[in-house]
């Protein structure tokens, strides 16, 4: 994880280890991802504990997770899908999470999340050429 | 209404994921090869299937998540690769005999060439995916799939020497002549062939499918303690009819419409026609459910939107991890590999990889966080347990005894 | 793992073998394989013929059940007899094989030709065969009249 570690916990730390390969679910109630890391931040008072500053989701991101040869030859594919130039993964700030539960809720639509570029990519490119995507579910 | 709808989702599963074309051909060619004296092993995976899958439908029931979901929360990002990778390699592989298994049933009403209808049957099994309502597909194929009790009118139609058919299946034994490996092989085969993993993939997401709450706890019980032992008697028929039929006469089945010839030769062609029909429901439905389960189990390790419930352009890249597997199986089978052989890889490696599905559902199972009151009780525990040292064991033995027995020859 | 399961699926090594007692199990597992396909053979002629199935179900395993002894014969014909009592077996054996295989290509071919009702009086032969079989099987060392 990025931010000091090996710090002694408190109970936000120990938290946002909890909140690691969550389900992440947009306003609408739609899956959005897992939370694949996530970016601590610690402010300028000695006495304050590291905050969550973001949620990182996306193949980047897992890739860090993952480790070993295998993740870094993850990173290297999100690398080259990647529209933007810089490798990081896709951020959540935190103000966008609206509650924590078995998975987290996010105020945010998740079309307009960078993590689901790829959910887009395949809906335009190939699901939505096929008649009957838009069919009536239940 | 919806209870008794409900209910076909246990039959569904236990048609399709108990009887498919892996139990179909393991429980027909142990039959005539060893009579009875491996149903143990039948009656152990029906239990086994039908406490996880209790377990697995309770999770989803109450915390809204499927199995495959929790696997990677519990596990880790690590893990749950190589959980993701074994288990879709296993499905898919599975998928490649179901296909097969729906062209083979085909075969044996036209004869025509099999291979000439894997395409269409992969056609088939994704348009019923993209278009038919997840309830409609339950129930069309779970009652289709009851079409297989005719196996049971057929056995009891033949006549057998009951007494001797029950002395064989509760004293079990190593027949003379026959090793003690290639026995257990077989043991494992029917065991992975009960508790393949894209039987819980299946139900825990098809609970959430449905919307199982609370509520429904009573309903996950019934389609578990219906569904399964049904499953579980259909094969002991099939076993039986093989016992009776090849058993004495030395004849090793190694062909689908093998498994067909006891009925044949009790009930005639109306007996066929009702087995043939029951062999389409069996691997139709397995087909559907396995390439459901390839999207169920990528999409939710990734954290995509997944699942018939919504439009499939909003549940986009689980279509296409479905559509793609369906694309292997036909590209596979038609490449005239065995479907026999293959689907016999599938249930034997399957047993392989159990430990792997099951571990992380007892665990949540027993997360009083997720569970409240619902967590597992401690019977429920002990013999969970036991099947977890049972189901590491079988795993660890899986490999050495294949190559051992030379994939049970 | 994944290339181990490939290979065991795809490849079909075929051992040479050594010894004469190998040569005898070899044989004996052609025998008891193909007499598993001539009583399917029988079987599936006994239902055709009583009615008990209709013509492409026969037709299938009839086809299914003559190309299992194909198979059989061809892998025994390409072991290389060890030695002179091996090549006695392989007589014996190689006669027998040919009786199974024209026997069951013949119902195959009544089969796809729709004449069911024939098929029993033509799958009498087998049983003869198959008994003849089982005694190979009991005893594949015996030398003595190899065609009957």
């Amino acid at each position: 994880m990025n931010g000091p570690g090996g710090e002694p916990a408190g109970r936000q730390v120990w938290a946002v280890l909890e909140l690691l390969d969550r389900q992440l679910v947009d306003r609408d109630g739609r899956l959005a991802g897992k939370i694949d890391d996530v970016d601590f931040v610690v402010d300028d008072d000695p006495d304050a504990l590291p905050r969550v500053d973001a949620l990182l989701s996306g193949l980047g991101a897992l890739a860090n997770q993952i480790g070993g040869d295998f993740g870094r030859w993850l990173a290297s594919i999100e690398r080259r899908l990647a529209a933007r130039r810089d490798r990081a993964p896709s951020r959540i700030a935190w103000s966008d999470v609206k509650s924590i539960g078995s998975s987290v809720e996010l105020a945010a639509d998740r079309d307009d999340l960078d993590s689901n570029r790829g959910e887009r990519w395949v809906r335009d490119v190939i699901i939505d050429k096929v008649p009957g995507a838009g069919h009536e579910a239940e | 209404m919806k209870k008794v709808f409900g209910v076909t989702l246990g039959i569904l599963t236990a048609m399709g994921g108990f009887v498919d074309i892996g139990d179909l051909v393991a429980n027909s060619a142990t039959g005539a090869r060893y009579g009875m004296s491996l149903a143990w092993a039948v009656v152990l995976g029906v239990v086994g299937i039908i406490v996880f899958a209790e377990m697995a439908g309770r999770v989803a029931s109450v915390t809204q998540r499927a199995v495959f979901d929790l696997v990677r929360e519990r596990l880790g990002a690590r893990a749950g690769l190589v959980n993701l990778g074994a288990s879709f390699f296993i499905t898919v592989l599975t998928l490649i005999a179901e296909v097969a298994g729906v062209a083979l049933s085909f075969q044996l009403v036209s004869d025509v060439n099999y291979l000439l209808f894997i395409p269409l049957v992969g056609f088939a099994v994704w348009l019923v995916i993209w278009r038919v309502k997840f309830t409609t597909l339950e129930t069309v194929f779970g009652l289709m799939g009851l079409a297989m009790i005719v196996t049971i009118v057929a056995i009891v139609q033949l006549h057998p020497d009951w007494s001797s058919l029950w002395h064989h299946a509760s004293h079990p034994s190593v027949p003379p002549g026959e090793g003690r490996p290639t026995y257990f092989y077989f043991a494992i085969a029917l065991f992975g062939a009960a508790m393949t993993p894209y039987e819980v993939f299946f139900f825990s997401s098809g609970a959430v499918e449905e919307k199982w709450t609370r509520s429904d706890l009573v309903l996950n019980k019934a389609n578990v303690y219906l569904g399964f032992p049904l499953g579980g008697l259909l094969s002991l028929s099939l076993m039986a009819g093989a016992a009776v039929v090849f058993h004495p006469l030395g004849v090793g089945v190694d062909f689908l419409s093998q498994v067909a010839l006891p009925t044949s030769l009790a009930l005639g062609k109306v007996g066929l026609a009702f087995v043939i029909v029951g062999f389409v429901a069996c691997t139709f439905g397995a087909a559907l459910e396995t390439a459901l389960s390839c999207g169920y189990t990528m999409s939710q390790y990734f954290g995509w939107q997944w699942g018939k419930l919504v439009r499939p352009r909003e549940a986009a890249r689980f279509h296409l991890v479905v559509v793609s597997s369906i694309v292997v199986a036909i590209v596979v089978g038609v490449t005239a590999i065995d479907p026999i052989k293959v689907t016999e890889y599938s249930i034997v490696l399957s047993a392989a990889a159990l430990p792997l599905t099951y571990f992380p559902i007892l665990v949540v199972a027993n997360d009083a966080n997720y569970m409240g009151d619902d967590v597992n009780g401690p019977v429920r525990n002990a013999i969970a347990t036991f099947y977890m040292v049972l189901l590491t064991v079988v795993a660890a033995a899986t490999i050495p005894l294949m190559i051992a027995t030379k994939a049970g020859s | 793992m994944i290339v181990g399961v490939a290979l065991l699926i795809g490849l079909h090594p075929i051992s040479p073998a050594r010894t004469l007692d190998d040569y005898e199990h070899k044989a004996k597992d052609t025998a008891q394989s193909v007499l598993s396909s001539i009583e399917t053979a029988r079987l599936a002629a006994r239902v055709g013929t009583r009615g008990d199935a209709f013509g492409p179900y026969v037709s299938v395993m009839l086809s299914e059940s003559d190309t299992a002894v194909t198979k059989a014969q061809g892998v025994f014909d390409s072991v290389q007899p060890p030695d002179r009592h091996a090549d006695a077996i392989r007589t014996r054996l190689g006669v027998l094989l040919n009786r199974a295989s024209d026997g069951v290509a013949r119902l195959r071919i009544t089969a796809r030709r729709g004449q069911l009702d024939r098929l029993e009086r033509q799958a009498r032969p087998l049983e003869h065969l198959a008994t003849r079989l089982q005694r190979f099987i009991e005893d594949p060392g015996q030398v003595g009249t190899g065609a009957a």
